[in-house]
């Protein structure tokens, strides 16, 4: 470890980072956006017309039929890992939308004989409904909360009592990072898509 | 004390307003003087630093960066035209005095020996992001770990949260899918001069405007420590990175081996 723990910042600049650019590998290509969640959901197929693991050796996400029933015990070695056709595959699987969470799956290789490719963030796996997942009623107010991602799932997700900014306090610059349900409103929003 | 009215600065002022707290009282009046110069200075690099995100947010749109992406760029100009005033503010508050900026030159967009726009716009986006800004969060941090401050601290937790955006533009551009091999190895070729360029003018500021003997806990770490932050951003973050972005680091690492910038190597 660093004097200044540098080491934590990898993740937070390149890793996070390097996410933004999307999933440039074959797993970005092969799902079909689900008509709710769009390409990269976390409902895209994995390998339409097949489901469970009909492969012997290590399973592997094209072996489920969407990426999010893909379920490992670890998912940097892949043990532990099979299909759950229960899984939800979207926010309007759970009670409340803000339950659905799923982990970052890995990148699989390209195809020997396929052009270079990137895959520096896997798609969204193993995912479930958690009741103790944040949402908008556990801050004092629902604007004051603020996550980090919504589009296909809230991610990183917190109350910012700070962020008590109102619409009179900058009329012309107000914002909410959602409109419906209503949360994450300030001064300017701070939201990555 | 000038008004302010953005809105950044009303939700800064939420935590009330940017004023000298015991640390700045307890400083002898010539600490103060050179700690408020720095201060004002860093509030026209930041405005220089501004114009060069409006220059880089163009290129990454020729680029064909993600949306996500030219968000943050197009963010990025605001966020710095805030930190000047955010660092000019500081130097008020040292100064006890009001301050303003002497502008610098107008920068200049880097250019690279190279044909493709492609890499071109990402070597602009590698050098200013990937690379200068992951530096900047690797010596903010180092600074908010011992600052005493409080105004300080307001500030530097206000700058590093953005570099930490910035930063990320730069990987997220190389983990484009945009790259192809062949501009990944032309990266890789011109990242020793890139690295060179970027650790120089870190050091090179501690040599010339940037006195060793400040009072710590300001701001502004010691000459040891910014070289051990750069080596620590180099060691633990930037070369990884550039690994995990699939760029290939043997140049890189050759260059850090030589101990380019004073240091032994690893």
């Amino acid at each position: 470890m660093g004097h200044f723990g540098a080491e934590r910042w990898f993740h937070t600049l390149v890793v996070m980072g390097a996410s933004l650019a999307g999933c440039g590998g074959t797993l970005a290509k092969e799902p079909t956006p689900s008509p709710e969640l769009g390409g990269g959901g976390a409902g895209g197929r994995a390998n339409a017309g097949r489901s469970g693991l009909g492969t012997a050796g290590a399973p592997r996400i094209s072996d489920c039929a969407f990426a999010a029933q893909f379920v490992c015990q670890d998912y940097k070695t892949l043990t532990g890992c099979r299909c759950d056709p229960s899984a939800p595959l979207d926010k309007s699987a759970c009670a409340s939308p803000f339950d659905f969470v799923c982990d970052d799956g890995p990148c699989e290789p390209p195809p020997e004989n396929s052009a270079p490719s990137l895959c520096t963030a896997g798609p969204a796996v193993g995912c479930r409904c958690d009741p103790q997942a944040p949402r908008p009623e556990d801050c004092a107010t629902p604007e004051q909360f603020f996550c980090n991602t919504i589009t296909n799932r809230y991610i990183d997700c917190a109350c910012a009592p700070a962020s008590s900014s109102t619409a009179e306090s900058c009329p012309d610059e107000f914002c909410c990072q959602s409109a419906n349900p209503r949360f994450g409103c300030g001064c300017d929003c701070i939201l990555i898509r | 004390m000038r008004p302010v009215s953005s809105p950044r600065w009303t939700r800064f002022l939420h935590g009330g307003p940017l004023v000298e707290d015991d640390a700045v009282r307890a400083l002898s009046r010539e600490a103060r003087r050179v700690l408020g110069q720095i201060w004002r200075r860093r509030a026209a690099q930041e405005l220089c630093t501004s114009a060069l995100f409006a220059q880089l947010d163009a290129e990454l749109r020729l680029f064909g960066a993600a949306p996500e992406v030219l968000e943050l760029s197009a963010r990025a100009i605001v966020d710095e035209a805030f930190h000047s005033e955010l660092c000019l503010r500081l130097a008020e508050v040292y100064l006890a005095e009001p301050a303003v900026i002497e502008p610098l030159p107008e920068p200049a967009a880097p250019t690279f020996p190279v044909c493709s726009p492609r890499v071109q716009r990402a070597l602009f986006a590698v050098l200013h992001c990937a690379v200068n800004e992951t530096l900047a969060v690797n010596y903010l941090s180092a600074c908010l770990a011992e600052v005493q401050s409080d105004a300080a601290q307001r500030v530097l937790k206000e700058l590093l949260a953005d570099e930490v955006r910035h930063a990320r533009i730069g990987w997220a551009v190389l983990a484009s899918p945009e790259l192809t091999a062949q501009d990944r190895d032309t990266i890789a070729r011109f990242m020793p001069a890139l690295l060179d360029v970027c650790v120089g003018a870190w050091l090179a500021d501690t040599q010339t405007e940037y006195p060793d003997d400040l009072p710590r806990g300001h701001g502004c770490i010691s000459h040891v420590g910014i070289a051990r932050a750069v080596a620590e951003s180099l060691d633990a973050v930037i070369l990884p990175g550039l690994r995990h972005v699939q760029i290939d680091t043997t140049a890189a690492s050759s260059w850090l081996q030589r101990g380019a910038f004073g240091r032994a190597p690893p």
